[in-house]
């Protein structure tokens, strides 16, 4: 048995402070139980972006193992530690299993019916439109939600409800990188995908643990530069050093925010030093930059003179860290010099008051150096949800969109998509709806008055979290929430509905890679759980009763009588893929539930037709030859056909470093970022419920750089206390040299109330994007004692 | 009362001690097997540890040669192979392997893995 002080010592490098007497969130003693399977179904994994194709084995009808199908163009068999264990959520003591509903939230739920549930949850959203207008009701959903789920919500909240509130949590992580797209390329999504990780040389890895976020998407690239050590360079960009920095040639270290002036400096260097691809810029390039009335044409003379400010010796001065001109101009040219660069990124660069323009910038690399639709080359979005594109960026899932990649502020998008689902024109409102900040503040203010919050919690993972669990606790706002295991926002919820969890029900997800995969019932859910799909369609029907709307019955009414385990899903995936995308980028109608099927790794649109989408569909976007919306929408005889835009061009912008919204200053002298830990997802309701994940990573902890803690008297696994403006969490310490100094690191999923690290973080948003910049605020540290007694903990009821 | 002659006693002995050899065997192989399987009494405390932190100083080898391999450097931990605390194996299943690796199944027969991929390496070959 180890000694205390052993203990301590052993765990110094790390964190894990002492504690006695605990109960475990979790039950021991079925949890472990491992048989071998006599049945497999393959879908696709619940957690990340990554995609990973997985066969769910079943014994007995209930699910035992999961294997990882090494058919798949986008795992290639391999899978991380979550996707290995998260059947055993499935037949968790902890499920949701009946309807829970109370007037009011102070007390105690009781168990309903769902006859009972769907009325009052009909009866309080019409009461809300009929007092207070269609705009006091909202959809809060997830980038975790089956498109055939999001799709359905959005179409009966816009043409029944006629709202446009609809939000989706990948407004919190995934909509810069869509603005990002749209503004340099001119249509959303990644111009590749992963297949170019095994033809590239040289690896640009800004914002991003994949390490830890994307394991099995960091996999490949390890294993490329483990194959060709000499052959292929990776470039980490991160204030913090991470387990991604371990294949790392390079790790620019810099000052959080500042790589907008990393950036810039890149291109100044590409430019001086004619690393430029000249033709490709000449083909397919336009400049711009935002003047006060929108976006202005400028020429590359007025590109080269805008860079020319940020010289290396410049940026390295605003950087900070390890960044020198010798080591700006070393990326650069790695960067432009290599012929195959695959630039990834995921929350750095998103979460952040300009991560619009951090993505922009990103993509100028590419455009200027002409490394796009290239083997090897792209400028590659990981996403962070397993739908987030699929289902939010695609089929409609934000306030200003309309499903298949339309706006909602285009009259002419709004009155195509009311045509095909056979409503009457104009029933879509022509204003986007509340963006997640606004969404939510509305709620504070109590006018959003009923709100239906469906697979996430944003009780947990709001910024600036406080206001907006007071404002989702008022007795004026009618909470509705769908989920599996019960939350922080259930906390907070009049009506409970329990939802059938991932292989419970039947569905489609699209990853990272523009790739749409089937997942089909291989269980059933436990006690009355749900799929969200009849229980949207459920309460519609009531709703046109209690509004008497007949439109708010038509939404639903081709899907009416179906039943919601195979048949119900698949006639929304019908109706979304060959109505909603045909002939739109991305188009779906090749992507049929029976291709699906019989697919190992799904399809990648466009994919207009069965034929194509059973090679796979579509690996290069814009690409002629490859692409057939290429060959279709060409002008003129280039290879590459960039039809997001009618003149064909990529939009290389002009971006300058601006700070982040809060800088650190004599008061909160200390950066704060928050991020992920492989062991857990969001706000770790599957994974703290998963013995094995909950024990690798039972707490949350505050990474400090040594230099810090020796300077405040901060010994490894002390309690110490991180506050902002806004609150304040109380977190042992890990000390180590990861996070740059000057800056603290924490990652968000814990749900204990002293831990939740997004009671300290800031909610300012991007102004193009409405992203939240959870990536960056200011804080100060003190020392509240030694280690202390600490308990892993999940909400229970 | 009835009495063994000399011959009845020596076969009596003989099989009274073959059988305590036998209970013997079996409880050492019952020993083996549980040492086999159960991690070293530690506290509640101490299972929140991440594996390798212990086993950077009980087993340096081990630690060393995970962190350097592939599977060290990608992340794969101690738990996805060993288990953790309730359902250990100190020689995981070869079934775990296949969480990842079923392709490789199959390509040599009766051997398991670690028989050419040395465990904690994971080299192409020994």
């Amino acid at each position: 048995m180890l000694t205390r002080r052993e203990f301590i010592k052993r765990s110094a490098a790390l964190t894990a402070a002492s504690f006695v007497g605990m109960n475990l969130p979790f039950q021991l003693d079925k949890a472990f139980a491992e048989t071998e399977a006599d049945k497999w179904v393959r879908g696709t994994c619940r957690l990340c972006g990554t995609g990973c194709r997985v066969d769910l084995g079943l014994k007995n009808g209930k699910p035992v193992v999961i294997r990882g199908v090494a058919d798949s163009r986008t795992n290639l068999g391999y899978l991380c530690m979550k996707g290995m264990l998260f059947y055993k959520v499935m037949g968790h003591s902890d499920r949701l299993k009946r309807p829970l509903y109370r007037a009011q939230k102070t007390e105690k739920f009781k168990e309903i019916s769902w006859d009972q549930a769907l009325d009052i949850a009909a009866k309080a959203f019409a009461k809300a439109i009929q007092t207070h207008g269609n705009d006091s009701v909202a959809y809060y959903g997830s980038g975790q939600a089956q498109t055939e789920e999001t799709y359905l919500f959005q179409k009966v909240f816009r043409a029944g409800l006629r709202t446009n509130n609809v939000e989706g949590n990948p407004r919190l992580c995934m909509a810069s990188a869509a603005a990002g797209y749209m503004t340099s390329f001119g249509a959303d999504e990644p111009i590749g995908g992963y297949s170019n990780i095994e033809k590239a040389r040289c690896f640009f890895i800004i914002g991003s643990n994949m390490a830890e976020a994307h394991p099995v998407v960091f996999r490949r690239v390890m294993r490329r530069k483990l194959d060709n050590p000499k052959e292929v360079t990776v470039i980490n960009v991160d204030p913090r050093i991470s387990p991604t920095s371990r294949i790392a040639d390079m790790h620019v270290q810099f000052r959080p925010g500042t790589d907008l002036a990393l950036l810039n400096a890149m291109a100044h260097v590409i430019i001086e030093e004619k690393l430029y691809d000249e033709a490709f810029i000449k083909d397919y390039a336009v400049f711009k930059k935002q003047g006060e009335k929108g976006p202005e044409n400028v020429d590359f003379e007025a590109y080269k003179a805008f860079s020319a400010d940020y010289t290396p010796e410049k940026a390295s001065k605003i950087c900070g860290g390890n960044v020198t001109p010798d080591l700006i101009r070393k990326v650069a040219r790695a960067f432009a010099q290599s012929g195959a660069t695959v630039s990834m990124w995921t929350m750095g660069l998103n979460q952040r008051l300009h991560g619009v323009w951090a993505n922009n910038l990103v993509h100028n690399l590419h455009i200027l150096t002409g490394q796009l639709c290239k083997p090897g080359a792209d400028s590659l979005s990981l996403t962070g949800q397993p739908n987030a594109c699929g289902g939010v960026r695609e089929a409609g899932g934000l306030c200003h969109l309309l499903p298949g990649h339309r706006l909602v502020e285009n009259e002419k998008h709004r009155s195509r998509v009311e045509e095909l689902w056979g409503v009457p024109a104009g029933r879509i409102p022509p204003k986007p709806g509340l963006h997640t900040v606004a969404m939510f503040q509305a709620v504070n203010e109590g006018k959003v008055k009923a709100i239906w919050i469906n697979c996430t919690s944003p009780a947990q993972s709001l910024p600036n979290m406080e206001p907006y669990r007071k404002g989702m606790a008022r007795e004026d706002v009618f909470v509705m929430v769908s989920d599996i295991f019960p939350t922080r926002t259930t906390e907070l919820a009049n009506l409970i509905l329990p939802a059938a969890f991932h292989f419970e029900k039947t569905g489609v997800y699209g990853c990272t890679e523009r790739r749409s995969q089937l997942t089909p019932k291989a269980v059933n859910p436990p006690g009355e759980a749900k799929p969200e799909v009849w229980m949207v369609r459920e309460w519609a029907l009531r709703l046109a009763k209690e509004l008497n709307d007949p439109v708010i019955a038509k939404c639903v009414e081709p899907f009416v009588g179906l039943k919601e385990d195979y048949d119900l899903p698949k006639a929304i995936w019908t109706e979304y893929s060959q109505k909603i995308t045909a002939d739109q980028d991305n188009d779906l109608r090749g992507a049929t539930y029976e291709v699906l099927a019989k697919m190992p790794d799904g399809v990648q649109w466009p994919a207009p037709t069965e034929e194509f989408a059973l090679k796979g569909g579509t690996v290069t976007k814009f690409l002629r030859g490859a692409d057939p919306m290429a060959d279709k929408e060409a002008k003129d005889d280039k290879p590459y056909q960039f039809y997001g835009r009618p003149d064909r061009k990529l939009y290389v912008w002009l971006r300058p470093y601006k700070p982040a919204a809060e800088e650190p200053d004599a008061e909160y002298p200390m950066y704060l970022s928050t991020g992920r830990i492989i062991d857990h997802w969001h706000t770790s309701s599957m994974t703290g419920r998963i013995p094995e994940l909950m024990r690798a990573n039972p707490y949350a902890f505050v990474e400090i750089n040594p230099k810090d803690a020796q300077k405040m008297g901060i010994a490894p696994n002390d309690m110490v206390e991180v506050e902002s403006r806004r609150g304040k969490c109380v977190l042992p310490a890990k000390v180590y040299e990861g996070p740059i100094e000057g800056m603290v690191f924490v990652y968000w999923h814990d749900m204990a109330e002293e831990r939740m690290i997004n009671k300290v973080t800031k909610d300012a948003f991007d102004a193009i994007s409405k992203e939240p910049e959870f990536k960056i605020c200011a804080c100060r540290i003190r020392r509240l004692s030694g280690p202390q007694a600490l308990k892993p903990f999940v909400v229970t009821m | 009362m009835y009495l063994l002659n000399k011959n009845q006693g020596i076969l009596l002995a003989t099989f009274i001690m073959l059988f305590l050899s036998f209970l013997a065997f079996t409880a050492e192989a019952k020993r083996e097997a549980t040492k086999k399987d159960t991690h070293p009494m530690v506290t509640e405390q101490d299972k929140l540890m991440p594996c390798h932190e212990c086993h950077k100083t009980s087993t340096p080898r081990v630690y060393q040669e995970w962190f350097e391999s592939v599977h060290g450097i990608g992340n794969v931990k101690c738990y996805q192979c060993h288990g953790t605390f309730e359902n250990m194996q100190r020689v995981p299943d070869v079934n775990r392997c296949a969480v990842c690796h079923a392709e490789a199944f199959g390509h040599s027969e009766n051997k398991p893995c670690w028989q050419c991929h040395k465990a904690h390496r994971f080299q192409v070959s020994k």
